[in-house]
């Protein structure tokens, strides 16, 4: 936690070739967790709901109802809220990770002689945040393009008004879609960035805004930082839920505008 | 002027012009949606989430301009 870096840092390299980093393990731990609950969920599971089932009976359905409200088909809502719970529970582990308290700061020496923390909040490094990004906006495209491809397209390259404008002011017109039609495009890559930076941002900025307090002074580094940690704790859960509905939202609007 | 002196003062303009548009739209979202509350207070529970997630989104320009400002100071 002392030095500030972007960057992960590479734990260890499998084959020679790929780098695993402190973000990897954090994450590959908060899979393993949620593997167990889920298992421990499934065997356990009453028909009157007891402690956990009651929390997880809760969350799935406020996201079942956003999800209904997103999508006009029932059976399609419940195939991607299988997706966007999922999201919400990893990020959820992911961004309140970094309060687990001896966890964090294990320590390693490589063979180099550096010493790196083992684990890292997966959330406060780009490349996680990046990788669902990709996820959410791969099953946005493919879903509209596997309905209906042609008309998806169209609504990128706006190509059809120009052929049928019969008069100048027509013509200027379907131009101006055209290029409003391009701009989408842009668009969707704004996406990209705006959605895994978002998320990426809070994360970073709540744990360093804890870093620099602690080493402000000595006075500061015991009570001071308690708000700014309690306010960590309620970004990451709100950024949890905006990422989550954020991606339902975006796969119920490109498939909302091939169907319409 | 110094390369590390410059990279100080970018870092905190950065963060300081892109916080206050950010400010300004949060405000109005908590205004408005407190005023929509107190008009009609069995909507307060679906008003309320919905004033988080468009607040958080309103943020992140916020949170762009930091990583801006992030980037300055410790990646380039």
């Amino acid at each position: 936690m002392e030095n500030i870096s972007i960057s992960p840092d590479v734990v260890f390299f499998i084959l020679g070739f790929i780098p695993i980093t402190s973000s990897h393990i954090a994450l590959f731990f908060i899979t393993m967790a949620l593997t167990l609950i889920s298992v421990y969920f499934y065997l356990t599971a009453s028909l009157v709901p007891t402690g956990l089932q009651v929390v997880l009976e809760g969350v799935y359905e406020w996201f079942m109802e956003k999800a209904s409200a997103a999508f006009p088909d029932q059976k399609r809502a419940e195939r991607a809220l299988a997706l966007i719970m999922t999201f919400f529970l990893v990020i959820i582990f992911a961004n309140l990770f970094g309060l687990l308290p001896i966890i964090n700061s294990i320590v390693v020496h490589l063979s180099s002689g550096q010493a790196v923390s083992l684990f890292h909040t997966p959330t406060s490094h780009l490349s996680m945040t990046l990788a669902f990004t990709l996820i959410t906006l791969t099953i946005t495209h493919v879903t509209a393009l596997m309905i209906k491809p042609l008309k998806y397209i169209g609504n990128f390259f706006k190509i059809g008004g120009i052929l049928k404008a019969r008069s100048f002011g027509g013509f200027a017109k379907a131009i101006l879609e055209f290029l409003l039609g391009l701009l989408d495009i842009v668009g969707e890559i704004a996406k990209l960035i705006s959605l895994s930076c978002r998320l990426f941002g809070n994360v970073l900025a709540g744990e360093l805004m804890v870093v620099v307090i602690m080493s402000l002074t000595v006075a500061t580094q015991f009570i001071f930082p308690m708000p700014f940690i309690i306010l960590g704790i309620v970004s990451g859960i709100i950024q949890a839920i905006v990422f989550s509905l954020l991606s339902l939202n975006y796969i119920s609007l490109a498939m909302a505008s091939v169907e319409e | 002027m110094e390369l590390e002196a410059a990279k100080v003062l970018a870092a905190g303009i950065a963060v300081g012009l892109g916080a206050i548009g950010p400010g300004i739209g949060e405000g109005i979202i908590a205004g408005r949606a407190l005023e929509a509350m107190s008009r009609n207070p069995e909507m307060s529970d679906k008003l309320f989430t919905n004033m988080l997630v468009s607040m958080a989104i309103a943020e992140s320009t916020a949170i762009y301009a930091l990583l801006v400002a992030f980037i300055i100071l410790f990646a380039i």
